[in-house]
């Protein structure tokens, strides 16, 4: 399975795309999640233990099983206003 | 909904007039502005950047929040993307209230709630510098 996942700011400038594709097995949670997101994307290090991520346009915890169905973003700590 | 995310100037007098009421005492507006200087870098504009349809919805979640927690009348939250020079409104906040206090409370959290939880990025685009993307652990980010 590969899911799509939304970047913006400094981790969409890391990786020069407004999203990245991660393949992996479907459900998946946050921590398994972002082990497979720093071994296919790298030049996420610096930034990824910052962000949050988002499932249809919600903040999620750790516990929550990810499936393809999801609209997925990572939220980079934020800075509006 | 008034909750609005907008490419251009943001109109604080409609904003105003949109949250007056009848039963309104207190008519409370916040205005965050970009700041030329900051300590001793100079910037030039900001640039903002949002994940909007997850923006207007939790800007439209603190709205029904600050509704159920305060006696407010009408509130109206305006944030402006892409390019603001130095000077220019980048967001704004109107709540109008029957006595003050409410209105003071609410606009205060709001605000404060809106930098912590609303996903809107700024980057800096300072004098004689490379243009940075603004996170609130960018100081670990830089010794790093």
């Amino acid at each position: 399975m590969t899911l799509k996942i939304k970047l913006f700011a400094a981790a969409a400038q890391a990786i020069d795309n407004d999203h990245v594709r991660v393949v992996c097995a479907t459900p998946v949670t946050i921590p398994a999640l972002k082990l497979l997101l720093l071994e296919q994307h790298p030049a996420l290090e610096s930034i990824l233990p910052y962000c949050r991520f988002a499932v249809n346009h919600e903040f999620i915890s750790d516990e929550y099983s990810i499936t393809a169905e999801h609209e997925l973003a990572l939220i980079p700590p934020v800075s509006g206003g | 909904m008034a909750v609005h995310i907008i490419h251009h100037e943001i109109d604080t007098q409609r904003m105003l007039a949109a949250v007056s009421q009848s039963s309104a005492g207190a008519q409370l507006l916040f205005i965050g502005t970009t700041r030329a200087i900051t300590g001793d870098r100079v910037t030039q504009w900001l640039d903002y950047e949002a994940y909007q349809p997850m923006a207007v919805s939790k800007l439209e979640q603190l709205e029904y929040t600050a509704n159920e927690r305060w006696n407010i009348c009408a509130i109206e939250i305006v944030h402006r993307l892409g390019k603001v020079l130095p000077g220019e409104a980048s967001v704004a906040i109107a709540v109008s209230s029957p006595h003050r206090e409410d209105a003071f409370a609410c606009g205060r959290w709001l605000i404060d709630t809106l930098k912590q939880d609303i996903p809107i990025w700024k980057q800096e685009h300072w004098l004689d510098e490379q243009p940075q993307w603004i996170h609130p652990v960018n100081k670990a980010l830089d010794d790093s």
